[in-house]
């Protein structure tokens, strides 16, 4: 029988104001998306647990999610709320290139408060008619982000929220501390 | 409430705006007060009850979010360091160009 590890993370959501980071944590946490936008105020803190299988092992993971504001102006917030972080998601909106052409800035800022830790893109809100790139431009991206992975995500459908969060999940074990 | 002589010396330089000001007063509640996971949902709960927006207060408006927030570390870690507290957020918001 495999043996079972327990493991906590901390991974964080960054990106632009209104490209659905907190709409994805809903999703993946409590399968619910609202249209209605509200502002995150500050940053929170969401903890859903995931069981990830490996050959050898099984992790019952908890990811604490940090859900964080956009807002350039709250830059000591943000550093703040990056420390321990042991995965981020770089999070844009299909339908705002600009979102995408910003994920540099916020990769550089994570870098300068954590050490190398895996990222991954979501291009998210791929259920609007209107996307402004495509994978292309999302390649370029990632091509200068050390070959992050990227994957395409709506929050309001729930497409391939949960294999994102997973992939993270697979990810951030690779360097567990055991539970207590 | 306290005096204003400040012995804040790190961070941020001669003006701010209202939200590098808000940005700092809250990095330092957080510093103070058991870091960002504790400290930030008392945070939003001062804004919210306050009926402030957390993304555009005004000057005056986060003076009365600095008198909440030092009224709470005052509960929390008793008047000396409520008064130093007050002064570092005194001093921040001094410097926010009018």
């Amino acid at each position: 029988m495999k043996k079972t590890v327990g493991v906590k993370k901390k991974i964080c959501l960054i990106g632009d104001p209104a490209v659905g980071k907190t709409s994805l944590i809903r999703k993946y946490v409590t399968d619910v998306f609202d249209d209605k936008y509200i502002g995150t105020l500050g940053t929170k803190v969401t903890k859903k647990r995931v069981l990830i299988e490996e050959p050898e092992v099984n992790y019952d993971l908890t990811l604490a999610i940090w859900d964080i504001l956009g807002q350039k102006e709250f830059q000591r917030i943000q550093n703040m709320a990056y420390r321990g972080a042991k995965g981020v998601f770089l999070v844009c909106d299909l339908t705002r290139k600009d979102t995408l052409d910003n994920l540099n800035e916020w990769s550089d800022a994570i870098k300068q408060v954590t050490s190398e830790i895996p990222v991954i893109i979501l291009a998210n809100k791929c259920d609007l008619d209107n996307p402004a790139f495509g994978e292309e431009e999302i390649r370029v991206i990632s091509k200068k982000l050390n070959d992050a992975p990227y994957i395409i995500t709506s929050a309001k459908n729930g497409d391939n929220v949960d294999d994102a969060f997973y992939k993270m999940g697979e990810f951030v074990v690779k360097t567990f501390d055991e539970l207590e | 409430m306290y005096g204003e002589t400040s012995n804040y010396q790190n961070g941020i330089g001669n003006r701010v705006t209202v939200l590098e000001a808000e940005d700092e007063i809250i990095s330092i509640f957080c510093q103070n007060n058991g870091g960002m996971e504790f400290a930030m949902p008392i945070i939003r709960k001062q804004f919210n009850d306050a009926g402030i927006d957390f993304k555009n207060p005004t000057k005056d408006e986060l003076i009365v979010i600095v008198d909440k927030l030092v009224n709470i570390t005052k509960e929390l870690q008793g008047e000396a360091a409520a008064k130093e507290e007050f002064r570092d957020y005194m001093h921040i918001i001094n410097k926010i160009s009018d």
